[in-house]
């Protein structure tokens, strides 16, 4: 009677199984916890905003709230997904359009409402500026991304003979961000965008910490990025 | 070993930080080498130490047609913050360049001309001088996440703002504030979440000196007559 021989693993196999594991461990990090978004539209124009090839928009965050501010990153974000692709709109970047209108688009001098931008345009320096980069629409982000709940413990000690944690950590996150459309030529509200996610991270630790990571904000800039995109979607 | 509850944390960075100050600490908690305590102290006990610089924009605006003298003593210039307070971070930040370097980009486009003076003496030699203002840092504040829970970092200047004739006589007196706030702090440093929020800060000085200048009432009262005498001597030599 012969009974199987355990298997046997020769030192290169150990070395591969060894590298398998250091190539799963990134994976494992990368892996993105659940996340669900929820889109709402409200379109006052009719049809597809009209934008012609040389025209831009530009994509602004709010930050005249006392506790939040809308991420520079997510407006950029949004302002990528906008230029991405063969309908892809040319976007005039935040930061550059801010600093050409200076001090009007400061969290405090902002126009809040788009009839206010009358005003502004009485003033021919602000006016040539914007008339620089050739603006058609201007849109608006307002909210942010948070964290709502954790919840877990993870401990972690280091001895003699070597360091690891132990325990299991969960956190929520939840991202509320608006989106309005400003038409600078027209003056008037074109449209409103809202977008909810929310996701579940998660950190189990057996010896090391492996974050899986719900990327809630991202998922928050692709939908409302590519929503926005709709409204133009027709011109190209 | 140590454990941390999470829910004591609205942020999970909160807890990834306690996570490894936890895992330096145990060894060194069950160390009998007393000598490592003053190396933990030190590296604790460091002051958060900036220099604020940073470009600014030139604003767009119509100019007021005036000559003004502005002048940067060294209260100004040399103007550093130094957290006093025990119960707070130590914070050591070098506001005083920036705020020149703002000052000069804002009354450049600001005023017909502008002209920068370190002492009130040096305006005898131009005597083509309207105004001369003194800014003043009265007051710098700040809050960090740390106090308030956020994830922002929050900057208060407050400043004293007077304006004089050409004859020394007080023409204007008042206080200005400016507030800046950076978002995601947990994303950088705390020096570099610092020095966004007090650029922030400075581009709102920046934003309220553009827009509200002529609208402070001495000065907009001081605007209304020496239009009125420059339109007067200007009829006068037509005449």
């Amino acid at each position: 009677m012969s009974f199987p021989q355990p298997a046997t693993q020769s030192r290169p196999a150990r070395s591969q199984q060894h590298w398998l594991g250091l190539m799963v461990l990134p994976l494992l990090m990368l892996a993105g916890g659940c996340t669900t978004i929820t889109i709402d539209e409200h379109r006052i124009a009719p049809n597809y905003i009209e934008i012609d090839d040389n025209q831009s928009v530009v994509v602004l965050g709010r930050r005249h709230s006392s506790d939040y501010e809308t991420e520079p990153d997510l407006v950029d974000c949004v302002g990528d997904v906008l230029a991405s692709g063969s309908s892809g709109l040319t976007v005039v970047p935040e930061q550059k359009f801010v600093d050409a209108l200076y001090p009007w688009f400061e969290p405090r001098t902002a126009p809040m409402h788009v009839g206010d931008l009358k005003r502004y345009l009485q003033s021919p320096e602000i006016a040539s500026a914007m008339d620089t980069y050739k603006v058609r629409y201007i849109i608006w982000i307002d909210g942010n991304t948070e964290t709502t709940d954790s919840s877990g413990s993870i401990g972690c000690s280091i001895t003699v003979g070597g360091a690891g944690c132990f325990g299991f950590g969960t956190w929520e996150k939840e991202s509320d961000y608006e989106a309005e459309v400003w038409d600078y030529q027209k003056l008037e509200t074109e449209g409103q965008i809202s977008a909810d996610a929310s996701g579940t991270s998660y950190m189990p630790a057996v010896i090391v910490p492996i974050p899986i990571i719900a990327r809630v904000q991202t998922s928050a800039c692709k939908g409302l990025g590519e929503q926005l995109k709709g409204f133009f979607a027709n011109q190209h | 070993m140590i454990t941390v509850n999470l829910n004591r944390f609205a942020n999970p960075w909160s807890f990834r930080l306690i996570t490894i100050f936890t895992t330096i600490m145990q060894p060194l908690l069950r160390c009998r080498r007393w000598a490592l305590w003053p190396a933990l102290a030190v590296l604790t006990g460091c002051t958060n130490a900036l220099v604020v610089d940073a470009d600014f924009p030139k604003p767009i605006t119509a100019p007021i047609d005036i000559t003004m003298a502005v002048v940067y003593d060294e209260q100004m210039t040399k103007f550093v913050y130094e957290e006093q307070s025990k119960s707070r971070d130590r914070w050591q930040i070098g506001v005083g360049e920036a705020h020149e370097h703002l000052f000069k980009e804002v009354f450049e486009p600001l005023f017909r001309d502008s002209i920068s003076l370190k002492t009130v003496e040096e305006a005898k030699n131009y005597p083509q001088i309207d105004l001369l203002l003194i800014p003043k840092i009265n007051e710098f504040q700040y809050s960090s996440p740390r106090e308030t829970r956020i994830n922002i970092y929050e900057v208060w200047i407050k400043y004293n703002m007077q304006v004089y004739n050409p004859d020394g006589e007080l023409v204007a007196d008042w206080i200005m504030s400016a507030y800046g706030k950076t978002p995601s702090a947990f994303l950088q440093s705390k020096e570099e979440a610092m020095h966004q929020a007090v650029v922030v800060a400075l581009r709102d000085l920046g934003a309220s000196l553009t827009t509200g200048f002529a609208r402070v009432p001495e000065i907009r009262s001081w605007l209304e007559e020496h239009q009125a005498s420059a339109s007067t001597t200007a009829a006068d030599t037509g005449q």
